[in-house]
């Protein structure tokens, strides 16, 4: 995809998440909140984070930028703060700001400059990440934000197995059908 | 060199801030936030008009002068309310004569039919353990919003909302919340708030 056309998606998908009528019926269900606005935000944020790495040659950055958007995406996941991102101002207006900024950008940033180890250390770390809060989501007897329902906390456990299922499934993809050279891929 | 040396500090301030954004590990949930702020700050409660199970109209100020445990209920709950009237009945046996109960429904719908089944359930009588609701909606709203109750729709026409037992002084502040099994805390603080 053309750099302009990425840079005009990655600001559709930042518009379809904090448009007030979709935003708002985002927000309404834990799922639709992670699953949907954060991954929004966050995928606008890495596209726009491609198109400025690949313009540039630093690869010294890459796990440094990939750990800022690791500890972005940890920060804005703790119950507490999905909770005060629906209650209280400061922490709504910082929360997209920070999820497109600290956390999509240096994500696809840190992505176009990571070699092929760090990118599969990347995965792996993001998947196994994923099926611990996925499965802690589904075993948690007690409600983890108050502005959620129980079920609502399942469904999003549930959400989180099947991402990094198919995270893996991906990957797995990728390896089992790249036919090119060994030295091609990098990993010779 | 200089990958390491950035990983380090980002690590480090990322560290920094999970430590900031969780009161160093002590406040994962916004519920566990609300407990550590009532605890280190009490709160004064709003008064709102208060109408019990026997129909009796009565102000929450006037409790004010004793310490006074509170719950926040509503009369057709099928599950947590259950087990914060069966909290109660404990607290009922457990306390000294002189502590009162309060129950406040946060159910416009409960009048005072609903809060008398609630009430029998538990052979709850005034002026020991009170079943109230609040008329007024905007008292109620200030008085949830105050004591961080937070009430959602569970989709089945029944409600969803932070439970807990609510410790209030003699001024009428709100000092703790404690867990529904956690009554010998209750009991604990109630005899060291008691005159």
């Amino acid at each position: 995809m053309r750099p302009d056309a990425r840079l005009a998606l990655a600001a559709a998908l930042i518009m379809l998440a904090l448009l007030p009528p979709l935003s708002s019926w985002l927000t309404a269900r834990l799922a639709t909140h992670i699953l949907g606005q954060y991954l929004l935000l966050a995928s606008g944020g890495a596209l726009i984070g491609t198109v400025l790495g690949r313009r540039a040659d630093a690869r010294w950055t890459a796990a440094p930028a990939l750990l800022v958007a690791l500890f972005t995406l940890g920060f804005w996941l703790l119950p507490r703060w999905i909770d005060a991102a629906l209650v209280d101002p400061l922490a709504a207006a910082t929360k997209p700001l920070a999820l497109v900024l600290l956390a999509g950008l240096p994500l696809g940033w840190g992505w176009s400059q990571a070699g092929p180890l760090l990118r599969g250390f990347a995965v792996a770390n993001g998947a196994s990440m994923l099926l611990v809060m996925g499965w802690l989501q589904q075993a948690v007897p007690q409600r983890l934000c108050n502005a959620y329902l129980l079920s609502d906390q399942r469904t999003l456990g549930l959400g989180f197995l099947v991402l990094a299922a198919a995270l893996v499934a991906s990957v797995l993809l990728h390896a089992l059908f790249d036919r090119r050279p060994a030295a091609r891929r990098g990993l010779a | 060199m200089r990958a390491a040396l950035a990983a380090i500090i980002v690590v480090a301030l990322g560290a920094g801030a999970l430590w900031w954004g969780t009161d160093g590990l002590q406040a994962l949930t916004a519920e566990a936030v609300r407990r550590r702020d009532i605890a280190a700050a009490p709160r004064l409660l709003p008064d709102a008009e208060l109408h019990d199970q026997a129909g009796q109209r009565l102000h929450l100020a006037d409790y004010r002068g004793a310490p006074v445990v509170l719950e926040f209920v509503y009369t057709t709950c099928p599950d947590i309310c259950l087990s914060l009237g069966t909290a109660f009945e404990q607290l009922d046996k457990a306390l000294p004569e002189t502590a009162r109960l309060l129950s406040i429904s946060f159910d416009p719908a409960d009048d005072t039919e609903r809060l008398g089944w609630f009430a029998g359930r538990y052979a709850a009588a005034p002026p020991r353990w009170r079943v109230a609701g609040i008329a007024e909606p905007a008292s109620r709203a200030a008085l949830l919003a105050r004591a961080g109750v937070v009430v959602i729709p569970d989709g089945y026409g029944g409600f969803v909302h932070n439970a807990g037992l609510y410790l209030v002084d003699a001024e009428g502040r709100l000092t703790a919340v404690f867990d529904l099994d956690d009554l010998e805390a209750v009991r604990a603080a109630f005899a060291d708030h008691a005159p």
